[in-house]
């Protein structure tokens, strides 16, 4: 495969991946639309980027800036949906009170290390390499 | 605050904020942005290393910074910090255009002070990288964390014998030096991988929780990892983390592994703070079957409250997801098949055995409880034509009516890109496996990652 070919590919992949899910139903039809759209208008931008990049450099670079932000929408998961990739999470922290007191702790030893190193300032040149 | 080192991890173009790319799906499977905004979790391991010294040491993640704000000012910030010397991130090679303007920046705010460059990308590219004139230092290797403190020290006590210290390219008087690659320890108890305790300590310690976020939606999804070893028992073609790289890369001979009462340790400690899953870096098995025993029991006799993600490079029985289920209440499991085309599989190297094995791992897993599997299939590996990347997904179908068309398997796909990784078989020898490569120089690299669709920005292609 070429670079156009991997393109290509990957593109076609997805789409056939994409319609693959909805025909399952693994993803619901919004997610399928939202998909198949980033997947054609991807398409359509890499070409219009093949032929901007056939202009000057000054033009191409004026060129780009136009196209700047619809770029950028399809950054971001353009061939699989946003939480496909998430393992599923009920609760994201422990609680608030238990992580204060982590830190209160590390806190603690990082004190201690100071403490350490006040009393014994050369501890640092001491290690040495088991190679 | 005067500190002793300071990590910069840049994004993968600067300013990408300015320019327009069409990264399309370069980073639809991984938790980054185009921007590959998460940082090594190896720079935590250095960093708690050198704060148990009593060393001041923080990370800024400039890429997640300039991603979360608009207007967030990197010259500005990079102005106000104070530090003996600057440690700039260039791992992953698409980060070659941004770390190198970042270094650029960072010797015109600061000409004093040295600019230190480490990772698996600039390890390979040490020789490229000492050539300018904003380098001062490349630290090689995957174990940085020891050499990292001898050379701070030199540099506190500004004695310059630089030869003393393994692994390191340095400069003097413009004339560089290469230090032979011969730390490579093969035990990595003594550290923590990654320094979770080192990064919650921080935030408290230096005030600034913003600053080390790992990647974009992290506060909001406190996604952890854990590291089971480095350098891997697995020769995939595509792959620059494989058993060949490591050894041409790194110098490695042998897997350094991560006891499983470290890992258990470090699993109690997230716990403390977060209940989102907890990613154990690659496969388990790796240690060998008393190994995953040990670990089996160890997570059995804790309370485990989060969900623990495995990863399988090969074919697994019915009896290993049974002692899994029986130790570890919730769990998912990611698998890269990369293809449908058993031949393919082997050459390339992960999971060479039949598909019918694929489907029998899959319906064990199934049938013991997972939560989710994620199935990975890749376009651009080596020997693959545009019809087989279809193809694969026929393979999809098959795997799912085989499976009971079961709702907890998830497909992906995704391109070979940016790059071929450095190191890797295919990178070295890219005509033995049917690939034409555009980039040779971490010049080249760096020039490709700015172009402005990921067409472009592709470092390969195939010959047939
Ligand atoms: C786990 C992993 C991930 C995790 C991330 C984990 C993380 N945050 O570090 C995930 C899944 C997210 C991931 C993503 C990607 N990955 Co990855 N990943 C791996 C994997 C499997 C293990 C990493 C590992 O073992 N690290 C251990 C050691 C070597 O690294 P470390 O401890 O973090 O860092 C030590 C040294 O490197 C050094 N060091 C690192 N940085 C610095 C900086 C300084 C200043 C200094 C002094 C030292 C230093 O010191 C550290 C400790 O001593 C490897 C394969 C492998 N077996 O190595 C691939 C690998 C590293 N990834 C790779 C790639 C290409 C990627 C992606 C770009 C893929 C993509 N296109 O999306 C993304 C980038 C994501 C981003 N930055 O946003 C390639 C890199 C090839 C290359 N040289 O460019 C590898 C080699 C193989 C592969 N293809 O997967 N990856």
């Amino acid at each position: 495969m070429t670079r156009d070919d991997i393109v290509n590919a990957t593109y076609a992949a997805a789409s056939k991946l994409n319609k693959f899910k909805l025909q399952h139903r693994l993803i619901d039809h919004e997610g399928y639309l939202d998909i198949d759209s980033k997947i054609q208008r991807s398409m359509e931008y890499i070409k219009k980027i093949d032929q901007l990049l056939s202009l000057s450099p000054e033009l191409h670079s004026v060129e780009l800036v136009k196209i700047k932000k619809e770029i950028e929408e399809l950054n971001r998961h353009s061939i699989c949906g946003k939480n496909e990739l998430k393992w599923e999470v009920q609760k994201n922290y422990a609680n608030i009170f238990s992580l204060a007191i982590v830190g209160l702790e590390l806190l603690y030893k990082d004190y201690a290390i100071k403490v350490k190193k006040q009393i014994h300032p050369g501890s640092r040149h001491e290690i040495k390499l088991h190679v | 605050m005067m500190y002793d080192f300071v990590f910069l991890h840049a994004p993968s173009v600067y300013d990408f904020r300015k320019n327009s790319l069409l990264a399309g799906p370069i980073s639809d499977v991984v938790p980054s942005s185009p921007v590959f905004e998460m940082y090594p979790i190896g720079i935590t391991s250095i960093a708690d290393y050198l704060e148990r010294y009593g060393l001041r040491v923080k990370i800024i993640n400039l890429a997640n910074r300039m991603l979360m704000d608009q207007n967030f000012d990197v010259e500005k910030k990079l102005r106000k910090i104070k530090t003996k010397a600057f440690g700039i991130v260039l791992h992953w090679l698409p980060h070659a255009h941004g770390s190198i303007e970042i270094a650029r920046i960072i010797k015109k705010l600061h000409p004093e002070t040295p600019v230190i460059f480490g990772g698996l990308s600039a390890t390979y590219f040490h020789k490229e990288l000492i050539e300018y004139p904003f380098i001062d230092f490349v630290m090689r290797g995957d174990s940085t964390e020891k050499l990292m403190l001898l050379l701070l020290n030199k540099l506190e006590t500004r004695e310059t014998d630089y030869e003393e210290i393994p692994n390191l390219t340095w400069k003097k008087d413009n004339k560089p030096g290469f230090n032979p690659l011969t730390y490579v320890p093969d035990n990595l108890d003594d550290l923590d991988v990654p320094g979770y305790r080192y990064t919650i300590k921080s935030v408290f310690k230096y005030k600034n929780f913003l600053d080390p976020l790992p990647y974009n939606g992290w506060l909001q999804y406190p996604n952890t990892a854990l590291l089971t070893a480095r350098g891997c028992t697995q020769s995939c073609l595509i792959c620059g983390g494989s058993k060949e790289a490591y050894l041409q890369n790194c110098g490695r001979k042998s897997l350094a592994l991560r006891s499983p009462a470290k890992l258990a340790e470090d699993i109690q400690f997230i716990q403390r703070f977060s209940r989102a899953p907890i990613f154990i870096l690659h496969d388990i098995r790796q240690g060998g079957p008393e190994y995953v025993i040990e670990f089996f029991s160890l997570l059995k006799d804790m309370k485990l409250k989060n969900e623990i993600v495995f990863e399988l490079f090969q074919y697994a029985d019915e009896e290993f997801f049974r002692q899994l289920h029986d130790a570890v209440p919730k769990y998912s499991i990611e698998i890269t098949l990369e293809t449908h085309d058993e031949k393919l599989r082997k050459l390339n190297g992960k999971f060479h055995c039949t598909n019918d094995k694929v489907i029998d791992t899959l319906n064990f897993v199934l049938k013991h409880d997972c939560n989710k599997i994620d199935l990975f299939f890749m376009v651009g590996i080596p020997g693959q034509t545009y019809q087989s990347a279809l193809d694969n997904i026929d393979f999809c179908e098959t795997i799912h009516l085989n499976c009971n068309k079961d709702s907890r398997l998830f497909y992906f796909v995704a391109p070979l890109a940016p790059f071929l990784d450095p190191a890797s078989t295919a990178f070295e020898y890219p005509e033995k496996y049917g690939y034409k490569r555009f980039c040779y120089s971490l010049e080249d690299h760096r020039a490709a990652i700015a172009q402005p669709s990921w067409k472009h920005m592709l470092s390969y292609e195939q010959m047939r």
